[in-house]
């Protein structure tokens, strides 16, 4: 079956998250995504275990989902004869991708205007830590970054500590901003025949992920910076409430006619008849009242009679899912959202996060998990990039590849 | 980034999460009103005469 992106080739230099991610993307559209490595020991993600930070399970699904679809080559780029093999990638790619810093680029002699002068076509693509100007080059990682973007000190209750989200929402989302940022670029050298830099930042991600409050707050609601208590809310039928097994989130407006049919649904007559909830005005002003009411009256049954309730009542509402409900989403599989692919590591089918796009003509997928370290370098130094063996022999007698 | 709105004056708005050295992002205008470019859209992109244009509007096909 063709790909979306067959014929697009992508030298990926990127460890950790974020660009790993980036690439993920491409490669699962069908790119050809070579992921490039330093010999000893490739891209850290695959060594996420020894650093015993990362809960990870029995095999190294870190590394080995973001890394899906891809070949890899181990490359020495210290040495000028592994800057060489990569520079005849370069002539081959229509991508360059990479998170490792400028200082460091620029140390390896693959900065922008190098690599430009070799392949005037290629799509050159960063992911830096706070983004390319302002001289911000400190350590960035998902935490000290969404630290700096005012969405965690607004999560959590008034005085109670911040909260981090918690998902790796900066790496994935910086992934996602920087595929965009390629599919842009490649667009534009279709029709102009010449690529460019581009950049996307883990912090820029970070705060178009947060953009609902942080517009509100650059409109002048100065509110939309600070934590908000679901106890006292501005809409009481817009908030998070408990049931007798887990909570549920309801999401109704304000309005007469939804409080009589949330009343209808909770089967609580003496609320809807309550003087202090008759109006909107009245049932913002008491809302702490309210919301108090509604705990009461929802802590009584489990989620699943007062979804059924509310359905009927036409309320949306969902339940609050821990992450054992939605592995189990049919509704999840059955968009590919969730999918099988084998794991060498464990020789077995596992269930990997799948494709979050749905073409129709060209569907995404998983063929392989990540590769490992250097598989394809000697196939890729011969077909691809065309040595005779006695040069491949050669580098490897330099320790340009293993 | 600041911009000046027709209603609203002087508004701030996020700029753009995505650096691009050759075709970079700009912000020419904030969301349009309801219809703001109905007629333009029908005679300029897709060839309408005035006239059609108008009776679409008496008949309440496009505001």
């Amino acid at each position: 079956m063709t790909k979306a992106l067959e014929g697009i080739r992508v030298v990926d230099l990127t460890v950790w998250f974020q660009g790993p991610v980036a690439a993920q993307h491409l490669a699962d559209f069908g790119a050809d995504v070579i992921k490039v490595e330093r010999p000893k020991g490739g891209d850290q993600g695959r060594g996420v275990r020894s650093i015993k930070a990362l809960p990870i399970g029995d095999w190294n699904q870190y590394f080995l989902v973001i890394n899906r679809n891809k070949k890899s080559m181990a490359i020495d780029l210290k040495k000028p004869e592994g800057q060489e093999i990569m520079y005849r990638l370069i002539e081959k790619a229509d991508v360059f991708l990479s998170n490792m810093g400028l200082a460091w680029l620029e140390a390896r002699n693959l900065s922008y205007d190098k690599l430009k002068a070799i392949n005037p076509r290629l799509v050159y693509a960063t992911n830096t830590g706070y983004g390319r100007f302002g001289g911000v080059d400190k350590p960035a990682f998902d935490m000290t970054v969404q630290a700096i973007t005012g969405a965690m000190a607004r999560l959590g209750e008034p005085g109670q500590p911040p909260i981090y989200l918690g998902m790796g929402s900066g790496d994935a989302y910086g992934g996602i901003m920087s595929a965009l940022g390629i599919m842009l670029a490649l667009y534009q050298r279709n029709r102009t025949g010449e690529g460019q830099y581009l950049d996307a930042s883990l912090y820029g991600a970070q705060l178009f992920l947060a953009a609902p409050y942080l517009q509100s707050f650059l409109a002048g609601n100065a509110k939309s910076a600070l934590q908000h208590s679901r106890k006292m809310v501005e809409n009481p039928l817009w908030n998070v409430y408990p049931t007798a097994d887990k909570w549920i989130y309801l999401c109704a407006e304000n309005t007469d006619d939804a409080f009589a049919r949330l009343c209808r649904a909770l089967g609580a007559a003496e609320l809807a008849e309550d003087s202090r909830f008759q109006t909107v005005d009245g049932r913002r002003a008491q809302s702490e009242a309210l919301v108090a009411a509604l705990d009461s009256h929802l802590e009584v049954k489990p989620h699943g009679d007062w979804l059924e309730a509310m359905q009927a009542q036409g309320l949306a509402s969902s339940p609050i899912n821990n992450l054992a409900d939605v592995a189990k989403d049919e509704q999840a599989w059955q968009n590919a959202y969730f999918t099988k692919a084998y794991c060498e590591e464990v020789k077995r089918e596992v269930d990997v996060r799948g494709l979050p796009v749905t073409l129709s003509k060209t569907p995404g997928e998983v063929a392989t998990l990540g590769p490992q370290l250097g598989q394809d370098t000697e196939i890729l130094m011969m077909d691809l990039l065309e040595y005779e063996w006695d040069e491949i022999e050669a580098f490897k007698a330099k320790g340009a590849i293993p | 980034m600041e911009l000046d709105h027709p209603s609203f004056g002087k508004v701030k708005s996020l700029g753009f999460p995505i650096f691009m050295s050759d075709s970079p992002a700009r912000l020419q205008s904030l969301a349009p009103c309801k219809g703001q470019h109905s007629g333009q859209v029908l005679h300029d992109l897709l060839g309408y005469s005035e006239d059609a244009i108008n009776q679409l509007t008496s008949d309440g096909v496009i505001a």
